[in-house]
């Protein structure tokens, strides 16, 4: 996918591993300036190495997406190092562990909603913040085949992801006429390297069946969505929800 | 850029509106166009106009006989189509009072026996290649119908209906066939132009139809072109069974008019 990007300032949340990696290194070679955010020092040092030498500048960046001052932190000083801020993809995002309702425990529920929810919400007010000084401004939300479909047993996954989509088209209306445009990608089963590292064979054929194609997605698949709604080319769409799933929510 | 190099499309309804924008866009991102429209006047121009890998065919997108014959010239000057894109539509807005049995048939006739014959077509054809992926121009009435789109509306939902099922059947069957919809709102087609240009007050008119979308502003063709090419493009190449809106906003609003809110 060849889309204007070039030197433009883009945030990635999750950015050092899985899908959020992927969409650093299509905006990096598209010749993004991207930030890269994660939890850990370690994991931000590593993506960053990895991805220094294509044509896009890096800067790596930790944050914890649950805190405030972390996140303010965080946009400050991609503004502070680049000047502006082009786009955002807040991908951060955490899963639940699989229990019906009635098993479930509160710390779980406070753990998954501080990173897929209320992380989502930090980034996007201090993202909007500096966009409405810009006039200007691109934001893609993760969200998941998962904020159409639902998963017994993943109702704290769901309900986060449910959420994000509310949360983009709610903010998608409110800032429609201030220049920036406010989408949500929902990515089916993908397989990263984590996945299909870690998952059993028998499991991915499960994963892949959901999806009317019969297959996993690819990471950059995720990325080549995230890209299309953060560039120039969707400049009708905002408060879009775009499942790149395979078909899965629309059985 | 070359986001289509090597790939077939054919449009309907190319002659004109959308599906001349997107013919247009398609030629420049590096395919071979079939125009596919009941104005052959209008669309041999179009097509004269774009170079040699723009021909146009002459097609009714109501009767099978014409898709048949347009699939076999479309098959000998260009091969196999990899992209359908069906853009042929027409509109009478009545509501349900005033509108005819005429009315609903000829709705249902062209957008939804249209788009019915259309993938038919495009699947047979596709299957002859490694996959495809087929474009179903929509709308925003057919998810959030005003009152006076009974029959639009109602035979859009229809096309709506073909468009997933046709996504679900070639994802089963492993054809490598995508097929998505396109739901533009208000766009500044030439249709819509005369129609404003028409009004007592068309700057007043304008202003209602930008309005009832977020961004308050009403679509270029090229900006509905550009989300067609995504979704026909490998770019979108695990997208299928979905209704894109290109709509600024409208169908993440409450209410169309903002009334509701």
């Amino acid at each position: 996918m060849s889309l204007e990007f070039t030197g433009k300032v883009v945030l990635i949340t999750g950015a050092a591993s899985g899908l959020g990696y992927a969409c650093a290194e299509a905006f990096c070679k598209q010749g993004a300036w991207v930030a890269i955010a994660d939890i850990s020092r370690k994991v931000v040092d590593e993506a960053v190495a990895r991805l220094s030498d294509l044509p896009g500048e890096v800067l790596g960046l930790v944050c914890n997406v649950a805190e405030a001052d972390q996140v303010e932190s965080m946009v400050a000083e991609v503004v502070r190092t680049w000047g502006r801020l082009d786009v955002a993809v807040n991908n951060a995002g955490i899963s639940s562990p699989l229990n019906p309702v009635a098993n479930t425990e509160e710390s779980d529920f406070d753990r998954v909603m501080s990173v897929n929810l209320k992380g989502v919400w930090l980034c996007m007010r201090a993202e909007l913040r500096q966009m409405e000084k810009q006039g200007s401004g691109s934001i893609v939300n993760m969200a998941s085949a998962l904020s159409l479909r639902v998963f017994a047993g993943g109702s704290f996954y769901v309900a986060s992801k449910f959420a994000v989509a509310g949360l983009t088209r709610t903010a998608a209306v409110e800032y429609a006429e201030s220049g920036i445009r406010i989408n949500a990608v929902c990515p089916g089963n993908v397989a990263t390297p984590l996945v299909v590292s870690t998952v059993s064979s028998e499991m991915l054929d499960q994963l892949a069946n959901v999806h009317a194609m019969k297959r996993l997605g690819k990471p950059e698949e995720i990325a080549n969505a995230v890209m299309w709604l953060a560039s120039e080319q969707a400049s009708f769409n905002t408060g879009t929800i775009l499942p790149v799933d395979g078909g899965w929510s629309a059985q | 850029m070359s986001r289509l190099a090597n790939k077939v499309a054919l449009v309907t309804g190319g002659a004109d509106g959308i599906g001349a924008g997107i013919v247009r866009l398609f030629i420049e991102e590096g395919a071979q166009v079939i125009v596919a429209d009941i104005n052959r006047d209008k669309g041999e121009t179009l097509a004269g106009s774009l170079g040699n890998n723009c021909h146009f065919v002459s097609l009714d997108v109501t009767e099978p006989d014409s898709w048949r014959a347009a699939m076999v010239i479309a098959e000998e000057v260009f091969g196999p189509l990899d992209i359908l894109v069906q853009s042929a539509g027409w509109s009478r807005p009545a509501s349900i009072e005033d509108a005819t049995l005429d009315d609903w048939r000829e709705h249902m006739k062209v957008h939804g026996e249209g788009a019915f014959l259309g993938c038919q077509a495009a699947i047979a054809s596709m299957k002859k290649k490694a996959g495809g992926s087929i474009v179903n121009i929509s709308t925003v009435e057919s998810i959030r119908p005003g009152p006076l789109f009974t029959c639009y509306g109602a035979a859009k939902a229809a096309q709506d209906a073909v468009t997933k099922t046709v996504a679900l059947h070639c994802g089963e069957m492993g054809y490598n066939i995508r097929c998505n919809s396109l739901h533009p709102a208000a766009t500044y087609t030439p249709l819509l132009q005369q129609y404003l240009q028409n009004a007592p007050d068309p700057d007043a008119l304008e202003k209602v139809y930008a309005g009832m979308q977020p961004l308050n502003r009403i679509a270029s063709v090229g900006e509905v072109a550009n989300a067609a090419l995504f979704l026909a493009s490998d770019d979108s190449s695990f997208v299928t069974g979905h209704q894109m809106y290109v709509d600024g906003g409208v169908l993440a609003k409450p209410y169309p008019s903002g009334q509701g809110a």
